[in-house]
């Protein structure tokens, strides 16, 4: 019988672009500008070499 | 002191308004400096040729010296996850990632001291070794953290870490090749320069994770997540010991299934472009063939996160159902597609194969904390990572052997590897069992209310000290 696993809680963005997630007080609140650098900082890097590996990929279809 | 109290688990808890989409991007900062090792034959042949700069002397090394570099790393890998994990479950995933940062990058910086000094064992010793350890603790020290923040979907949460160990070598390949023409000149070969770059900007990247990177509070669930009171078939809502773990059938049935799954996936990854152009000559040239190891690298990375992704809604043990079943079959087709010269029917089959040998690894965490609960999952699962260093030595050699032997026996090189595919399709049959006689953990293995009290105390006496 297939599980069917609660719905996934994505981001919400709140008052000013914070995240809000865990509670109302946000001490340590994480902005979307927090979240677009973290994913940047290790997205880009690996986009670029994805790129490359499938630029030299294609080789196999020539 | 401040600083090394930066380090405590305590720490690292995170506060009120902290969004758990954080804690991926840390974890991808380890995975996707640790997957360097995957891209480390690219310095193979610049270390070949050190002293004689354009070919190769006497003096020179050989490839079957470097190729124990690679080796050594594996099995400090497999080693140092077995020996570190319950240490860096209880210590935090700060403390852990610190760690694996220095070791990694000093591994790097100690191997440029051997290149410098042209002294193999101290490469031996800093990116075998000391680098292994960092690939160990590297390798668990954001598992169990991402399967707490992530309890509605741990595979798809544990899959986008694993995901980046599988991702590592597309940017360290590109990277590392550039690094060395830069330092390369006409009597000297930029290796030693670039393992020092490669182990700054590494330290960086990983120091970043480990700042970044927070546990959750207790008793924190996602907004709307409610937690199953009762434990289902085959998801426990108990927790299992680290050492406890070791004497349940279920943890060596998974043992034996991730093994199998990695030596019949391991052993055709390393194979592929020699397998390809022997099975297809004329068709596949040798640039078409790097072309095809490239793609199966992207299947490898893709399959992490997507076959952990789906388990979360089939189970994890379906999963592992799914690649032994259609693992047999694909194998099986493959020495049909090369009698009968079908090129796209052998690349799709070894690519969907290449993508359950990465679902295989990232699978399993998620597997893990479904039979022993989350609380030493990491310690566990870095147990477990054995597996993949009997993997990394059975599945070579089969290949290697087998073909070896049917050539000398008369066998064409085309039709070499047909006995080799359907043994790794028996492998597979055998994982299909285990994985048939996984069952819940007995509830006398479920750790008691005053065992995890025991637990926490030795954490704080040791956090203290």
């Amino acid at each position: 019988m297939p599980r069917t696993p609660p719905k996934l809680a994505l981001p919400v963005l709140g008052h000013k672009g914070r995240i809000d997630h865990m509670a109302t007080a946000n001490e340590e609140g994480t902005t979307t500008t927090h979240l677009v650098l973290a994913w940047a900082f290790v997205g880009i890097p690996l986009v670029l070499g994805v790129l490359q590996t499938l630029v030299n990929a294609m080789k196999l279809f020539q | 002191m401040a600083l090394m109290s930066f380090f405590d688990r305590e720490n690292t808890v995170a506060k009120p308004g902290f969004s758990r989409w954080m804690v991926p991007p840390a974890a991808l900062c380890v995975h996707l400096c640790i997957g360097q090792a995957y891209a480390f034959s690219v310095f193979n042949l610049p270390m070949t040729k050190l002293i004689g700069i354009t070919h190769q002397t006497p003096d020179d090394w050989k490839l079957t010296q470097l190729g124990w570099i690679f080796s050594l790393a594996i099995f400090f890998l497999g080693a140092s996850s077995a020996v570190f994990g319950r240490w860096v479950e209880e210590g935090g995933p700060r403390r852990a990632m610190f760690t694996a940062a220095c070791c990694w990058a000093g591994g790097f910086f100690l191997s440029a001291i051997g290149v410098y000094a042209h002294a193999l064992w101290i490469i031996y010793l800093g990116y075998g070794v000391i680098g292994g350890c960092g690939l160990g603790i590297g390798y668990i020290s954001p598992v169990s953290t991402l399967i707490k923040w992530f309890p509605d979907r741990p595979g798809m949460a544990t899959g986008m870490a694993i995901m980046g160990f599988g991702g590592g070598a597309f940017i360290a390949a590109p990277l590392s090749v550039w690094l060395l023409a830069r330092f390369t000149t006409a009597t000297h070969i930029g290796v030693a320069e670039t393992f020092i770059v490669l182990g700054i900007v590494y330290f960086f990247f990983m120091v970043v994770g480990s700042i970044i990177v927070r546990v959750p509070a207790p008793g924190w669930k996602p907004e709307g997540y409610v937690p199953p009171v009762q434990s289902q078939k085959l998801i426990t809502a108990n927790n299992v010991f680290v050492y406890d773990a070791l004497k349940t059938p279920q943890f060596w049935l998974i043992w034996w299934v991730l093994c199998l799954n990695v030596t019949a996936g391991i052993g055709v990854l390393g194979q592929a472009s020699a397998m390809s152009q022997e099975m297809f000559p004329g068709h596949i040239t040798p640039v078409a063939a790097a072309g095809f190891v490239g793609l199966m690298s992207l299947f490898n990375m893709g399959g992490r996160f997507c076959w952990a992704t789906v388990s979360d809604y089939i189970g994890r043990r379906n999963t592992y159902f799914v690649f032994m079943v259609l693992g047999f079959v694909l194998y099986c087709l493959v020495p049909y597609t090369g009698s009968i010269g079908s090129v796209a029917g052998f690349v799709c089959a070894f690519l969907i194969i290449i993508s359950m040998y990465g679902g295989g690894f990232s699978t399993v965490p998620a597997y893990l904390k479904d039979m022993f609960g989350t609380r030493y999952v990491g310690a566990i699962h870095g147990m477990l990572l054995t597996a993949w260093s009997m993997a990394g030595i059975f599945g070579p050699v089969i290949v290697n052997y087998l073909r070896a032997y049917n050539i000398t026996h008369g066998v064409p090189k085309a039709q070499a590897y047909n006995n080799t595919m359907y043994i790794m399709a028996g492998l597979l049959v055998i994982g299909f069992i285990c994985n048939f006689f996984v069952k819940a953990v007995d509830a006398r293995f479920h750790m008691k209310e005053s065992d995890a009290e025991n637990a926490a105390e030795a954490r704080a006496a040791g956090a203290r000290a």
